[in-house]
């Protein structure tokens, strides 16, 4: 049957013609050239980064991220449904992933047992207000810190003090110590409204994305720019910062947050050298581009992200990657996905410190798969891997005595 | 090869190669045509990042490209109620009837068909190819088949009885 079909389809595709068309090279250069015009900025940069990338080499390193299988946590491989029953009790030691679901129900992964849980926070914002939000960058507002033990957050609401006109309200943002269980209200930054977006520094603060003081008459289109600060959530000290978006250790570079959930072939940056330098996704896996969300630093040169490409038949969900910075000095990867297939989230956040120190090895575990581990005991663990490896030297000796007999 | 001379000789010596796999993949010359275009553009903007052979680049494109191209343009297509009728017998001809019938199989089964039994890949490669389990794969091409049958019933001997 398949002969007699491959020749039917033979003949029938011979039926085609191809006329080259000599304008597919200007078309696709002018299309790179005309997608291309930031990367040319980036180039003229890149002798004023060595300077940042000099001072990011010399600054002081992070606490050192915990292997996937050690105890205190891990990223799961897969984040699992949602357990049944809301969480309540916040003192779980720590969270690995934190996300907004499509409800604006904030969920929380245990780092220590991989299940996930709709969780009821104290002021957190409400359904109405992600609504109002829509797909703007207004609404990346759960924030998970680096070791996965305090979760931030605004507390905004929706009023309306004119018919139809809807605004944002931020009067406090909220920490919760995922150790304790107990929470503190800080104050937003002097003069500022509803953030844009909320993350943490490699040295504790909350960063803020915030509207700054218009320079022309602002419309939908044209926003007033974009400002950072730095908030202590201990003392409710508040300071600007040279950089919007996610920071990186040691503060030369950030991953800037886009203005909306639009589809774009690149992460964009800003570094302390004031350019703009962008890493472009990996053209052959997302031809058609991707919403890319910066999420934080696993090092100082590398950055998570959430990569939602356009809903296809071959793609089905967001996932996370490991994007090298533009710099890039010595980086242990350049661009790797390691955890597919995440909820549809509003918002996401992950526990940076539990991915392990990266060894450039493309096969690096990076996360702990805790369907495969909850079921059984540490004991039944044990039987399971030896099998596994049982099973697994049995193979390469079939396979090495079938090489040999074929030599034969 | 990273200037214009070497996409064209890779145009001119896999272009009709490509084209003939388009055609297959859309049912349609003109459509054919279009959809190798938009793909060697789009290798001609990468062209110095496709890490794999700038062939399997613009054959992957073309794969995807057509999903969505159908995406996009299914509203207008024929309406559903008369998408399992059989096609009218008017050409006795086999590779008429298989013409006609391809067409009206949905873009992936048409492609799975087409890097099945055109291509020649395995339901490994071409699952590898489609981002798609093996499993989806077997089940898309036995589906196709099915299709192809309740389509053209003069096809049976061509595509089998219960491949």
């Amino acid at each position: 049957m398949s002969t007699d079909l491959r020749e039917e389809l033979t003949a029938l595709a011979e039926t085609q013609t191809f006329s080259p068309d000599p304008s597919a090279w200007d078309r696709g250069r002018r299309a790179r050239r005309t997608s291309r015009v930031v990367r040319g900025a980036a180039a003229i940069a890149v002798v004023a980064l060595v300077v940042g990338v000099g001072a990011i080499a010399t600054g002081p390193d992070r606490q050192a991220p915990q292997p996937a299988d050690v105890p205190g946590g891990a990223l799961p491989s897969r984040i699992p449904p949602t357990e049944h029953d809301f969480l309540t009790d916040l003192a779980i030691g720590s969270a690995s992933v934190a996300y907004v679901d499509q409800d604006a129900t904030p969920v929380l992964v245990d780092a220590a047992t991989g299940k996930a849980h709709r969780t009821l926070l104290p002021d957190f914002p409400t359904q109405q207000a992600f609504r109002v939000a829509g797909k703007s960058a207004r609404r990346s507002w759960l924030a998970l810190s680096p070791d996965g033990r305090r979760l931030a957050y605004p507390t905004v609401t929706v009023d309306e003090r004119e018919p139809g006109q809807k605004t944002f309200i931020t009067s406090w943002y909220r920490i919760v110590d995922l150790t304790t269980g107990e929470s503190d209200l800080v104050e937003p930054p002097p003069g500022t409204g509803t953030p844009l977006a909320v993350s943490w520094t490699a040295d504790g603060r909350i960063a803020v994305d915030v509207y700054g003081r218009p320079t022309s008459r602002t419309t939908r289109t044209n926003p007033p720019p974009t400002v950072g600060w730095t908030v202590d959530p201990a003392t409710s000290d508040a300071g600007t910062s040279p950089f919007t978006g996610i920071v990186a250790p040691g503060g030369g570079v950030s991953a800037v947050i886009p203005d909306s959930a639009d589809i774009v072939d690149a992460v964009q940056f800003e570094t302390a050298t004031g350019t703009d330098p962008v890493s472009e996704l990996p053209a052959d896996r997302y031809p058609e581009g991707a919403v890319v969300q910066p999420i934080g630093w696993v090092e100082h040169d590398v950055l998570v992200a959430s990569i939602d490409p356009p809903q296809s038949d071959v793609v089905e969900h967001p996932r996370l990657v490991l994007i090298a910075s533009p710099e890039r000095p010595g980086s242990d990867v350049d661009y790797r996905e390691f955890l597919p297939r995440l909820p549809p989230a509003l918002s996401m956040s992950i526990a940076v410190d539990l991915v392990p120190d990266l060894t450039g090895d493309p096969d690096q575990q990076l996360t702990r798969d805790f369907a495969q581990e909850q079921p059984m005991g540490d004991s039944s663990g044990m039987v399971a891997r030896v099998i596994m490896s049982g099973l697994l030297i049995l193979l390469v000796g079939v396979a090495f005595i079938r090489m040999m007999v074929k030599r034969a | 090869m990273t200037d214009r001379s070497g996409f064209d000789a890779f145009v001119r010596a896999r272009g009709p190669a490509l084209a003939r796999t388009a055609y297959l993949l859309t049912g349609d010359h003109h459509l054919a045509e279009d959809l190798v275009q938009a793909a060697l553009v789009q290798a001609a903007k990468h062209w110095e990042r496709i890490e794999t052979s700038p062939e399997a680049y613009v054959r992957r494109t073309m794969y995807h490209q057509n999903i969505s191209w159908w995406r996009r343009r299914k509203l207008s297509e024929t309406p559903l109620e008369s998408y399992d009728a059989p096609v009218p017998a008017a050409d006795p001809t086999v590779r008429l009837t298989l013409e006609q019938a391809l067409r009206r199989l949905t873009p992936r089964q048409r492609t799975v068909l087409v890097l099945r039994y055109f291509e020649d890949l395995t339901e490994v490669q071409t699952a590898a190819e489609l981002g798609i389990s093996s499993g989806a794969v077997k089940s898309m091409s036995r589906d196709a088949l099915r299709r192809l049958r309740a389509l053209a019933p003069e096809l049976a001997d061509l595509v089998g009885a219960d491949a």
